[in-house]
């Protein structure tokens, strides 16, 4: 039970990363980033190249800031000149995208599974409740959970934070208010695949590097937003975790129909309360 | 439809174009006529060509009864995943439709069903499978199957038209251009948008039914959703503007993906960059650009 509650845990702890990201670019740029997933994969895979260059813990730290250079490059380029146009250009924009840098994944590392190995300060089990758990996983839940508490920290007790959210709520006001709101964007889209990098790169010794391996994490990220409701943060990572708990412990005990779990919670959520747990009604 | 004396590699190449046009007609049609954005539409077409590998395979139903079941099980899936999916409007629905078609992957895929939907490999058709005591491979001659894709494109074309013309698809467009105000007016909104959706899941379904018996096999890929994509990226680079261009679109594409993987493997990354460029520089895609180039030459001549 224990262990399956730090399984729940440790997977959370990934899609915490992947659909607060999501949620913050919804909310500033009112895009859904159907490229997340690969952008996800984006980490994982520089966290391979990194890390054979070099060691885990540098790849750690630059998978995420290139994943997030191209973010803000992502936000100048391709988002902002198009802010004109209808929200679905730009959401259809994001899922040609990743249909590209899927296929470019495969180009450049192939298509055969990788490994990463965790370091070796992280790679053994340790004694927890009369049984053994991977300090891996350990690592991630804690690593997931910290990001979390930093990401809420910023939002709420930053001037920084106070800008992303007043920008969030009502930009023409922000802007008259002197905030900087398209560089506030920038920064928002640069920290959400930011974000979705470091989910990669640490996720990279769990599962094994794939070129689709973005494609189940987008799905789950957005069942996530859905069941937080939308643009959310706060609803985001609370539903995270839960959906991370449904789809372990599902594992453990619903056996084979399992895989249908999120999809389940997802659909009861919408008859329930269609506009998430955090939502409002509209 | 005659063979127009193209050779049988060619020809067999045509059919499968004519059966997916029916996927990206069922998109392109229901983000024209209710503004509704679906990358989920594989669901319906991978669903309903299992359904009849299934059935004929390992509850040895008859080809007929199976087509049948599967035709009414895209609707009712149509309808439940429409249901569900519009208690979000806008972006939350494409994600939704997205969500739900994954399931329906993941679940086929899963080791459970793997006796009757054979994981990874598939579902293939029995060779004794006859329909109405035409053989399998009768029925994929394409003496036959060219024209039965054919005859089930006009049909679903004549079936998006009578739609557009009724007072059904006038209730649709007033959704798409204000939801809010059309409750005002005595309309439901969501109810219009569900039996709408149903009506492209039918379609879908009818073309991952045609894909089953053409091909003889099904696999996941039917239901992946670069498939949906593939719907959506077709009837946009035709063009939603008008009826023909989904369908169009998705020849075109069809076609050149032929070409394209006759010299390189990167087909994903070219298929990702003309979407890109059709929404950036030609919104209106093949057929608003034909529209205009008739113009011209009318207003030159």
């Amino acid at each position: 039970m224990a262990i399956q509650l730090l399984n729940g845990l440790t997977y959370g702890a990934l899609l915490l990363s992947t659909a607060v990201g999501l949620a913050l670019m919804f909310g500033l740029r009112g895009v859904v980033n159907f490229a997340h997933g690969a952008l996800y994969a984006l980490g994982a895979y520089l966290g391979y190249s990194i890390a054979q260059q070099s060691n885990y813990w540098i790849a750690l730290v630059l998978a995420p800031l290139v994943a997030a250079g191209i973010g803000a490059a992502l936000d100048r380029f391709i988002l902002r000149p198009l802010d004109g146009r209808p929200r679905i250009t730009l959401v259809l924009l994001t899922f040609g995208l990743g249909l590209v840098l899927t296929d470019a994944f495969r180009w450049i590392w192939g298509s055969d599974q990788l490994l990463l190995n965790p370091p070796a300060a992280l790679a053994g089990t340790v004694g927890l409740a009369g049984s053994t758990y991977p300090v891996y996983r350990l690592f991630i839940a804690a690593t997931g959970l910290l990001t979390g508490l930093a990401l809420i920290l910023l939002l709420r007790r930053t001037s920084f934070g106070l800008r992303i959210r007043t920008a969030s709520a009502a930009p023409d006001i922000a802007a008259i208010h002197g905030v900087n709101v398209s560089a506030v964007q920038t920064l928002v889209v640069a920290l959400a695949v930011g974000l979705a990098g470091l989910a990669g790169v640490l996720a990279a010794p769990l599962f094994t590097v794939t070129p689709d391996m973005g494609a189940t994490v987008l799905v789950e990220s957005f069942i996530v937003i859905v069941v937080g409701g939308l643009a959310s943060m706060p609803g985001a990572m609370v539903a995270a975790l839960v959906i991370g708990m449904v789809t372990t412990s599902a594992n453990a005990y619903l056996g084979s129909y399992a895989t249908l779990a999120p999809y389940i919670v997802v659909a009861m959520i919408l008859i329930i309360r269609p506009h998430g747990l955090a939502g409002e009604r509209a | 439809m005659p063979l127009l004396g193209i050779d049988e590699y060619n020809i067999k190449l045509l059919t499968d174009a004519v059966i997916t046009s029916l996927g990206a007609l069922a998109v392109g049609f229901l983000l024209r006529q209710t503004g509704l954005l679906s990358l989920g539409h594989a669901l319906f077409f991978g669903s309903a060509g299992y359904l009849v590998g299934i059935s004929v395979r390992s509850w040895a139903l008859p080809l007929l009864l199976a087509i049948g079941l599967a035709l009414l099980a895209a609707v009712v899936l149509g309808l439940v995943v429409g249901a569900l999916s519009v208690r979000l409007s806008g972006i939350g629905f494409a994600m939704l439709t997205l969500v739900f078609g994954q399931a329906a992957l993941v679940w086929m895929t899963s080791t459970r069903l793997r006796e009757h939907a054979g994981g990874q490999d598939g579902v293939r058709l029995p060779y004794s499978t006859e329909l109405l005591g035409v053989s399998l491979s009768e029925l994929q001659d394409p003496r036959i199957m060219w024209p039965v894709a054919w005859l089930t494109l006009l049909l679903a074309l004549a079936g998006i038209i009578l739609i557009r013309r009724s007072r059904f698809g006038l209730i649709l467009e007033a959704m798409r251009e204000n939801a809010d105000r059309a409750p005002y007016i005595g309309l439901s909104v969501n109810t219009p948008r569900i039996l709408a959706f149903a009506f492209t899941a039918l379609l879908a379904g009818a073309a991952g039914i045609l894909h089953v018996l053409h091909r003889g096999f099904i696999a996941p890929e039917a239901l992946h959703w670069s498939t949906s994509g593939e719907f959506l990226i077709q009837s946009l680079i035709g063009g939603i503007g008008t009826t023909l261009g989904p369908a169009v679109g998705a020849v075109v594409l069809v076609a050149l993906e032929e070409v394209v993987t006759g010299f390189s493997e990167r087909w994903p990354t070219v298929l990702g960059l003309l979407l890109i460029a059709v929404l950036v520089f030609f919104p209106g895609g093949i057929s608003e650009g034909a529209t205009r180039a008739w113009r011209w030459i009318r207003r030159a001549a």
